[in-house]
């Protein structure tokens, strides 16, 4: 009986344990509250085109001063890509000192240690990383506060630019949404189809923004009359950003769904392991949109001659918006009036049907690699190796 | 000399023999747990029982399997192992990054792949049984070793797998996913050794009670720590063939299995304290809850929703295991009402 007893608790114990991991593991987005971070996005007066950017050199000014990237996660070729461009671009004026990186490992407390610690290393301006979202606004304040300039990018930390950090810089991922939506809809031409969008982990701000622009789209477009959008609305298809996640959701969604047509993805990754779940289940591949992937681009390379109706679309992964949160930071040190745009619309940079914009695959570098980077192709070769 | 213990008006009902018997024992409710299962899912996903369908399910469900026939050999012999994860992952490293970094043949580097995940299983089973520290800790020791060999061989990028293996780990033959081949001859081959081969009788009865084992003569200590090394290997085949499926993996492709694995295992009706196990019934596990998963999905839950129903499904299924119905049924019998 008592070992009955042990064996039951053991296994609701198993249970239990399973259960919370399962439902705790979900990586964090930006954990902000969405209205707060959703009207950066709407704000017209931030949001510029690339065309607006301009050199460092511009923002340098004299005073030496001590530069440092914050991350929160530096184990991926999206982060060391975007610090491979950090540092490049510092190495542009000669007065900038860049200071040791610092990875969080995705650790909120690391996180906020390290820019207390870039901080009394002397740091003049910091560009961060904000993984932990509002948990890391304190500590931007306390720093902005101590004289130093703060510029959170990519993820939004909430909070008030000017106050609680010197400006958040980003891209305008409804615009993204409208983007993929747009080339989907022109292709798809007056036939229509069904449309599937995946989004990232559950609840993040960048995959539920995105969506919003290609919802936003297809109701204003008249292109996109036939176009259905197969998800509930409001709600992107959680994948996790993870290939094998990816491949499992949409064998689902194959299974559920006998027609796609076009999928609208955000991440280049797990549009790999989407497409083994159509190649798997012997299903023509449909119109994809991403961000740009080498992996990605390749997979267009090798199977687009036998399937003629799998075609795609990319806009640029941004990792160069690090550049543009450098400037900032050094320009407001400098006393420097920057009026670039602190919300960037990204371009298209690839796309199957526009012969300048074929999708660029590089075999000599990882799946992973990111060639929209701003970076010389030799400089790029050293990040990855 | 026997007594008849039985009420008075108890004693004038005729005791009833069970006309048919029904296959009983801890691993048959699985069978009819996935049974009940397959025959609901085109009820809550339509299309979730088609070819194409359940050929994108059989090759996760096959990972799977090999991945708790692993997790079976430790908790036969009532230990736990957490290092599922980094064995995985870092076979899928010699299988993909290895091979495209060092020019190494494939064959090659999936061999040290293979061979990587049995050292760190003899690592763990020589600190488990030799200096008896305590499983859970020793695994996840390893398993965080592990995930730093991966980080530094990979540098953090993921690689592909070689286009050959990749279609071979992709492949069927005629319908059958060939990851469901090797599945089940895995699968079979342990279920025939645990049953019928001396050394298997031999395991199980150290895992049942090694001191007694030990009193009958058998080297105790050689089967608790070969079991780590045999899970090791079949982590590091697992991840290997996932790496090889997926075709680019991501670093921690393993992480989901950890504790999957030990579901399957649980599920399957091996008891965590050792002893009794069964090969056959984990790796029905296996297809139970990848199924559910699919269905799930298919279904087009929320992830939210997901979340729920499988812990609703899995913990129903834990618990009603657990249910004496044999005893519920014989005092519905008796005494026409249930047993208060």
């Amino acid at each position: 009986m008592l070992y009955k007893r042990r064996r039951m608790l053991a296994a609701g114990s198993l249970v239990t344990a399973f259960l919370a991991i399962t439902g705790c593991a979900t990586p964090k987005g930006d954990t902000a509250s969405s209205t707060n971070v959703d009207k950066v996005y709407n704000d017209t007066t931030r949001i510029g085109d690339v065309s607006q950017l301009k050199p460092i050199t511009e923002f340098c000014g004299s005073k030496p001063l001590k530069v440092a990237l914050a991350d929160g996660t530096g184990d991926n070729a999206w982060r060391k890509t975007a610090r491979a461009e950090f540092e490049n671009e510092a190495r542009k004026c000669p007065n900038l000192t860049v200071l040791p990186y610092s990875d969080a490992q995705n650790n909120p407390q690391k996180a906020i240690g390290d820019i207390k610690a870039l901080v009394s290393q002397g740091a003049d301006a910091i560009v961060v990383f904000p993984d932990a979202g509002e948990a890391l606004l304190p500590t931007l304040r306390e720093a902005f506060q101590a004289g130093v300039a703060v510029v959170p990018w990519t993820a939004n930390p909430g909070g008030t630019p000017g106050k609680d950090y010197t400006t958040f810089v980003g891209h305008n991922t409804i615009n993204d949404g409208h983007t993929w939506a747009r080339w989907t809809c022109e292709h798809l031409g007056d036939a229509g189809g069904n449309v599937l969008f995946l989004g990232g982990t559950p609840g993040n701000t960048q995959s539920t923004t995105e969506l919003k622009g290609v919802e936003e789209e297809f109701a204003s477009n008249a292109a996109c009359k036939n176009v259905k959008l197969l998800n509930d609305a409001g709600k992107p298809i959680d994948t996790n950003w993870n290939p094998a996640q990816t491949q499992r959701v949409v064998a689902g969604l194959l299974t559920k769904y006998p027609k796609v047509d076009a999928i609208i993805s955000d991440s280049g990754d797990g549009s790999l392991g989407g497409i083994r779940a159509f190649q798997s289940a012997n299903r023509k591949l449909p119109l994809w949109t991403a961000n740009d992937l080498n992996g990605f681009a390749c997979e267009w390379k090798q199977t687009h001659t036998q399937q003629p109706d799998f075609n795609v679309v990319t806009v640029s992964s941004r990792t160069w918006i690090v550049r543009l949160a450098l400037r900032k930071a050094v320009a407001a040190k400098e006393g420097i009036k920057n009026d670039e745009p602190e919300i960037i619309n990204i371009p298209i940079y690839e796309d199957s049907f526009d012969s300048a914009k074929q999708p660029k695959c590089e075999p000599t570098l990882p799946t992973s690699a990111i060639l929209s980077a701003q970076m010389p192709a030799d400089e790029l070769k050293n990040v990855y190796n | 000399m026997s007594f008849d213990i039985r009420g008075p008006q108890q004693q004038n009902v005729p005791v009833r023999q069970p006309r048919l018997s029904l296959p009983r024992g801890p691993f048959v409710p699985v069978w009819v747990m996935a049974a009940a299962l397959f025959a609901a899912s085109p009820l809550i996903a339509p299309g979730s029982l088609s070819v194409s369908a359940l050929q994108s399910m059989l090759p996760f469900a096959a990972i799977l399997a090999i991945a708790a026939l692993g997790q079976s050999f430790v908790i036969s012999q009532g230990g736990i192992d957490l290092s599922v994860p980094g064995a995985m992952a870092l076979a899928a490293v010699f299988a993909t990054k290895v091979p495209q970094t060092t020019g190494m043949p494939v064959p090659l580097a999936a061999a040290l792949g293979l061979l990587a995940g049995a050292v760190g299983g003899l690592v763990i089973g020589i600190a488990v049984v030799r200096f008896g520290i305590a499983a859970f800790v020793v695994t996840l020791a390893m398993n965080a070793v592990l995930i730093g060999a991966v980080m530094q061989l990979s540098k953090g990028f993921p690689g592909s797998a070689h286009r050959r293996f990749s279609e071979f780990a992709a492949g069927s033959l005629w319908i059958v996913p060939n990851l469901l081949i090797i599945a089940v001859v895995l699968v079979a081959v342990t279920q025939w050794l645990r049953r019928r081969s001396v050394a298997g009788r031999r395991f199980m009865a150290v895992g049942a009670s090694s001191s007694a084992a030990r009193l009958l003569g058998v080297r105790t200590s050689t089967y608790q720590i070969s079991a780590y090394v045999v899970a090791g290997l079949l982590y590091a085949l697992a991840g290997l063939l996932l790496a090889g499926y997926l075709r680019t993996p991501d670093i921690l492709l393993g992480n989901t299995y950890q504790l999957s694995s030990i579901a399957a295992v649980v599920l399957g009706g091996s008891l965590l304290t050792g002893g009794v196990s069964s090969a056959a019934a984990t790796g029905g596990a296996a297809l139970f809850l990848t199924q559910l998963n699919q269905v799930v999905l298919a279904a087009g839950a929320t992830t939210s929703v997901q979340l729920l129903v499988q812990a609703a499904v899995l913990a129903l299924a834990v618990i009603l295991r657990r249910v004496p119905f044999g005893a519920i049924s014989r005092s519905f019998k008796a005494t026409g009402s249930p047993a208060r």
